[in-house]
């Protein structure tokens, strides 16, 4: 009712003059104060995490056509330098679903993928580079797409084995293209895949997993037991182009280049032929258990209290558990398990909720692998603008790392030993 | 709680009172592209200003394939009703606005009612246009000069434009 009230005042007193200067003013309107002309993490775009040994956490994150790395020997509370990946600034995809990944495997080798956008809309090539010295030097990126089109081949996601086994996947239109070549009608892209067993040295041929994949929300990509990739994404079914349902799939592997089946994730017949741009989440646990989480808005627009996240797992084959509610802007989910012992499996569910002025990170956690939950608890918040949040973990802890305009990056401990704690 | 409903029944109401004196502002087009700095309170503004006709706002984004789709069905449709009200708000970054403007010279829009976001902080101005809106595009919102008011997600198929542009 205030807002009612308060527009009927604004819209009255300052009508006439508030049209104008709506129309001039787009340089001052800007809310992100400071310029930024220093390549550094305060303004940095899409930071991501993933910690190497010794217990470094390593970041990679995108200003001014480069990625960057840096890393941080005191769980994110100092950086080094940030050293530049690619010499040759080149368009990087880093908003929102977009942004540079960055993993490591045993040995300290680091893995770096990112999305060049080219200069049609919506095209871009998947960028790889890696570094064989720690961290000292970064390879000449180079395009994992073997089409060369100047087409879609965009929303990269990595994953990378202790042993150095890198397998990377993204949103591929080529088969689009060629449909549309000869005039006949593909809906949507495909998802591929390619994978090296070289440290990221040469990666294997393309190959496409499935066809008619929704084309603009994160793919999600973890590991299972045996070393290989699990993958999550959003996907379009039924076959009416008008009709489309954007529901999620889940495959996994039987050797690095065998896909099994496709499986269907989600199933809450979201119909939209558009861009969600809410794409899933998913992670393995220490006994092959895949948990996932997702979006999807299903609610009624006209009514409160619908869920429009959802989470489920392999061991009751993904029965959605509803969660964030449509009228609180639940968006961006995140899980994450850690391994306390075979019979602990803590799962970690993150996710963001906007009331009109201030966002919160919300967490729940499960500590018998997602079969009963703890109450949400607020975990940080922040009246600016703000990335998606993420979950890194290390053998100990699982850690939130949440990138604001306001307050910078921060990384916290999410271990179940501060659950109770007050929330910051 | 419905609280699209709050202004839209606000500026329905406001809409008669202040019709006469906004007279001025609201087809200020220009010849060139310019995007308006789209920011809090700025689509009550678009709405208020553009009450005496039928209305159609669309909101796109150029990395969204469905809106270049959509962007071009609505291109037709301006070159064949010219005088109809559109409003096209982009909800990309302020640093991609020479691309933006590319798109929209393409297709000819360039002439209309075009908008840009204001900065970085999304989920306010989303949620500033509609509480419920989680940033799927294109989506778009129909005021009826008579009837009710549309939400519409997703884009729109040609007969479905139509019939929006031609109402009866």
């Amino acid at each position: 009712m205030i807002r009612f009230v308060s527009f009927l005042l604004i819209a009255l007193l300052s009508f006439s003059s508030n049209a104008m200067q709506h129309g001039s003013s787009a340089a001052g309107k800007g809310k992100n104060g400071t310029t930024c002309t220093i390549a550094s993490l305060k303004c940095a775009k899409a930071p991501s995490a993933s910690f190497g040994p010794k217990g470094k956490l390593w970041l990679a994150w995108v200003f001014g056509g480069h990625v960057y790395v840096q890393h941080s020997v005191d769980y994110g509370t100092t950086f080094s330098q940030p050293l530049s990946v690619n010499r040759v600034p080149e368009k990087i995809a880093a908003r929102a679903e977009n942004r540079a990944k960055i993993q490591l495997d045993n040995t300290g080798n680091i893995y770096i993928s990112w999305t060049q956008s080219l200069n049609k809309p919506y095209t871009g090539n998947i960028r790889f580079s890696r570094s064989v010295d720690g961290g000292e030097t970064f390879s000449q990126p180079i395009t994992v797409n073997d089409d060369r089109q100047e087409i879609s081949h965009r929303f990269d996601s990595i994953v990378v084995s202790d042993d150095g086994k890198v397998f990377i996947s993204w949103l591929d239109k080529r088969d689009q293209q060629a449909a549309k070549d000869k005039q006949q009608e593909y809906i949507g892209g495909a998802l591929y895949y390619s994978y090296s067993d070289d440290q990221g040295k040469s990666f294997s041929k393309n190959m496409n997993l499935s066809d008619n994949s929704c084309v603009c929300c994160r793919i999600a990509m973890a590991l299972d037991n045996n070393n290989l990739p699990v993958i999550a994404w959003r996907d379009i079914y039924g076959n009416d182009a008008k009709n489309q349902i954007r529901d999620h799939s889940l495959i996994t592997f039987s050797s690095a280049l065998k896909p099994a089946k496709k499986i269907r994730l989600s199933n809450e017949q979201w119909k939209i032929n558009g861009c969600p741009h809410h794409g899933p989440a998913l992670d393995v646990d220490g006994n092959n258990i895949v948990h996932s989480t997702w979006f999807n808005d299903v609610s009624n627009e006209e009514q409160d209290g619908d869920h429009v996240l959802f989470y489920g797992n392999s061991s009751n084959a993904y029965k959605a558990m509803g969660f964030g509610q449509a009228d609180k802007q639940s968006a961006h989910p995140y899980v994450l398990s850690i391994d306390h012992s075979a019979l602990n499996q803590t799962v970690f569910l993150v996710w963001k909720e906007f009331d009109g002025k201030k966002t919160d990170i919300l967490m729940k956690t499960s500590k018998d692998a997602g079969l009963s939950w703890s109450q949400n608890k607020v975990v940080s918040t922040t009246a600016g603008s703000s990335d998606h949040p993420l979950l890194v973990k290390n053998s100990k802890a699982v850690y939130l790392s949440w990138h604001t305009q306001d307050e910078g990056y921060g990384f916290s401990a999410l271990s179940p030993t501060v659950l109770s704690a007050d929330a910051k | 709680m419905n609280r699209l409903s709050y202004w839209l029944i606000s500026a329905l109401l406001l809409a008669t009172n202040i019709a006469q004196a906004s007279s001025s502002d609201s087809s200020a087009v220009s010849s060139g592209i310019s995007l308006q700095t789209f920011d809090i309170g700025s689509f009550e503004q678009i709405v208020t200003d553009k009450n005496k006709q039928d209305h159609l706002v669309i909101l796109w984004s150029f990395d969204c394939p469905p809106c270049i789709t959509e962007l071009e069905k609505i291109s037709k449709l301006h070159q064949q009703f010219p005088a109809y009200q559109l409003t096209l708000i982009n909800t990309d970054a302020v640093d991609e606005q020479v691309r933006v403007k590319k798109i929209l010279q393409q297709f000819n829009l360039a002439g209309i009612d075009n908008w840009g976001f204001a900065n970085s902080d999304e989920e306010k101005l989303r949620y500033d246009i509609d509480p419920r809106w989680y940033g799927d595009l294109p989506r778009s919102y129909f005021f009826p000069l008579k009837g009710k008011i549309k939400r519409l997600r997703g884009a729109l198929t040609s007969t479905e434009l139509l019939a929006l542009f031609q109402p009866n």
